[in-house]
This record gives structure tokens, sequence and C-alpha cells, in this order.
């Protein structure tokens, strides 16, 4: 019987393997002579702790920091359109990586998926905020340099989780650069209380802590939303009143 | 008085000619280059020969997808549950409908049969990946000519040979050393 793959373009295999996890993209290697090489050329850094195919191919979290570094080395500078990094705890991310996710991340600039989940001790060029390729930016567990720009008219998709930042991140200034936003999810942020009038006339779901909650904005079209607040109903009565399309409201509030 | 549809002559890989609604078949960007640019398609002599990949068995399937996205007015959810049913084909299938799809610029298509594919792909071994592809194993076919050569070595020799200097790189051939010997 014929090779059934054989008929598809290298950029039509590649295309397929960029769904997968690095790892098994890597594994494809030993295949045959064609797929050889075609690793390299895969757009995308997927290595995710969380995947249940994950510990089949990776026997040790001591094997996981030197598979993503030798991977980023020896791919070169290939370009990524998704670059997805979750680790599981600070143990897995050494000196080698942090440099490499740097760099990487850097020079990233026509990137459209980052998805980062690493440790306090993983630090990220703020440069990500200006680029325009991005469709989905999510970080948690992150140390971000200051942002002092951000331009990314093409984002729909923005997780902000327990991020730390040298200087307390405003949020209004982030939002302010991201018009084209369906989803938003921030939380354990520690931002300045936000004053400006916001405009996100695209965003459909959002979840954000109270203290995060700007009270001068618009978000007309919002169908979703999930409050981590303690039990302030003024507050979220002053929220319903700016969301007339609202249709899912979920409140998350701990019992002092 | 009803307008009659128009439609386009198409040419598929084993040369033959078949009519099709123009409207549902400008969904292929390369049939609507053909069409636009070159004025092709309008009568039985001057039929659009489409790509290699593109037997009369994937052009209809091509053209239902099209018939079904064509329509306006449909819901995402609608949208979703028939792409999702479209691709539940065998995987030989998919594969041709993928070629075929690329061939006519057919984006969400190729989009769609991907993302199949890499379903039937995750958490395969590179053996059952083989197996489920028909793939050749050109790689270690080197392997068993060398074999043939090294056949008066020693099984000794050939495990120093192996775990020598040379040992880290050849890390996947000795699995399968070990099976012949």
């Amino acid at each position: 019987m014929a090779d059934l793959i054989s008929s598809l373009p290298d950029e039509i295999i590649c295309y397929i393997l960029s769904f997968l996890p690095s790892q098994q993209v890597v594994a494809t290697s030993v295949l045959s002579k064609r797929w050889n090489l075609l690793w390299r050329f895969v757009p995308s850094l997927d290595f995710d702790t969380f995947n249940k195919y994950f510990w089949l191919l990776i026997d040790s979290s001591n094997k996981f920091s030197s598979s993503v570094c030798s991977f980023l080395v020896r791919r070169g500078d290939q370009p990524f359109y998704k670059f997805r990094l979750k680790g599981f705890s600070s143990m897995d991310v050494t000196e080698c990586m942090k440099t490499q996710i740097w760099t990487t991340v850097s020079e990233s600039g026509r990137v459209q998926i980052l998805d980062l989940y690493c440790d306090w001790d993983t630090e990220i060029p703020s440069v990500v905020f200006s680029f325009k390729t991005l469709v989905a930016l999510k970080l948690n567990f992150i140390t971000m340099e200051y942002i002092s720009f951000v331009d990314l008219p093409l984002l729909k998709i923005l997780h902000l989780k327990n991020i730390i930042s040298p200087i307390e991140i405003d949020l209004s200034h982030i939002l302010s650069g991201c018009p084209n936003l369906e989803e938003l999810k921030v939380k354990g942020l520690i931002s300045r209380t936000i004053e400006k009038f916001i405009r996100l006339p695209k965003l459909v779901r959002a979840s954000m802590d109270d203290v995060l909650l700007p009270l001068n904005f618009d978000f007309h079209n919002l169908v979703q939303i999930q409050l981590n607040v303690f039990p302030d109903w003024l507050l979220i009565l002053k929220v319903l009143n700016h969301c007339p399309k609202l249709q899912i409201l979920v409140i998350c509030f701990y019992k002092v | 008085m009803k307008m009659m549809k128009p439609y386009v002559w198409l040419q598929t890989s084993d040369d033959s000619i078949q009519q099709v609604e123009q409207e549902i078949a400008m969904f292929c960007p390369l049939i609507c280059q053909e069409i636009i640019q070159k004025g092709m398609g309008s009568s039985k002599n001057c039929a659009i020969c489409l790509p290699q990949q593109v037997s009369p068995a994937m052009l209809s399937l091509i053209l239902d997808y099209c018939r079904f996205h064509q329509v306006p007015g449909r819901s995402n959810k609608e949208r979703k549950s028939y792409d999702e049913k479209f691709v539940r084909i065998d995987t030989e299938r998919l594969c041709e409908l993928t070629s075929a799809a690329d061939s006519l610029q057919l984006k969400p298509l190729v989009d769609l049969t991907s993302r199949a594919l890499a379903r039937i792909i995750e958490g395969k071994t590179p053996e059952e990946i083989r197996d489920i592809f028909h793939l050749p194993d050109d790689l270690t076919e080197n392997v068993e000519v060398e074999e043939e050569h090294v056949d008066d070595r020693s099984v000794d020799d050939l495990l120093s040979f192996i775990n020598g200097n040379d040992g880290g790189k050849l890390n996947i051939l000795t699995i399968l050393i070990f099976v012949f010997t």
C-alpha cells in the first residue's frame, strides 16, 4: 500500500505537526528520511507538562529543561507562530532555559500564540506587548519587565495571572493597546487603580478581581463576566449597569 | 421568471468533465482565479483543468463542504457540528482530501483536515504512526544492509561497536540491531 501522506507538501505536514506537543514532533524524526528534518520547520513550540501525553515521552522533570533547551538550540532561528511552555515548578526551569526563553521570546516578532506558565524566576521582556501579530497572550507565574509601550492590534485573548513586575502594572494602559480584545482574564495582578476610561467594544468574556475592576468603562458587548470579589453588592450592581448584554454572571467570593 | 443559475465546467484528474454551480465552485480560490482572471470554465471546451490531486470523489466531497458553508445564516454551532461529522472519514481519504483542498487553496478545509490528522497522530509512537500512514522505513534500511556486511562479526564486536564513541548518534538504530541478533 502506498504511503498515504507522501502526496502532502512539507508545509502541510509541518502545519499538521504544529498542533502536536513538541516532544512528539521531534519523535517523528525517526519515521523516515523525509521526516528526519521536517520537525525543525514546524512553526510551534509546545512543551506542556499538563498534557496527558507529556510524561509518556519525557521520563523525569530533569529532562524537561534539557529537552526544551536542546529543542531550541537544534531548531535554530526558524520562526514560531505558537510558543507554549508550561512547566511544573521552579525545579523544571533552569538558568539555561531562562536565558533561552528570554532570547527566543524577544525574537519571536511574528508569534501569534504566546502561552507561558513558568515560575516567578522566569522573566519576560516587555517587547511582547508590541508583537503586532499576537492573537492570544497568556502569562501565568511570570516576572514581567516594566511595560512601557503596548500595541497589540490583533489580540483577542489576554490572560494575565500571578504576574509580578518591578513597577506596578497599569492594567488600563495594557488594555488601551488591545482594541480587539474578546476575552480577558486577570488574576493576582498588582495593579494601580484604574482611572482611565476604557473602551473594549469587542470584549465578550471577562474574569477579574474586584481590585482591578475599572469603574469607568464601556464593555457594551460583554456576555459573560466572572468577578472574584469580597461580597460588595453595590460594586456588582455598578458593573451590571455597564453591561447591557450580559447573560452570564459568576461571582466568586471568600467568606471572611 | 427565475434566472438560470450560472454553471462552470471542471475537469478532474481522470479527464472527466462535469458541470458545477459557479457560486459553489467559486468558494475555492484556485477556481475563482481561473474564472475571473482567465475567463475559463464557461463551456465544456474550455473547462477548468483541476490539479492532479483532485479526483472526482474528492471534488464531490469538497463541493459538499462548500455547498454547506456557502449558505448564509448558519450558526457557528451548526457549522462546527457539520465540520466534525465531515472529517469522520478513514485516514486514507482524509489525507487525499487534505492534499486536494490544499491544491485548490481552500484554506478553511485544509485547516479542518489538518487538525483531524493531528488528532489521529496525537499520543501515538513513531511505530504506530508508521502503521497508520504506511510510511516506508527508509532510515533503517541502511542498517539492514549494514547487518549483511557485518554478519561474520560476533555479537560482542557488534555491541562494542554500538556502545563505542559513536554510540550517542546510534541510539535509535541500536534497538533494531538487537531485533536481528
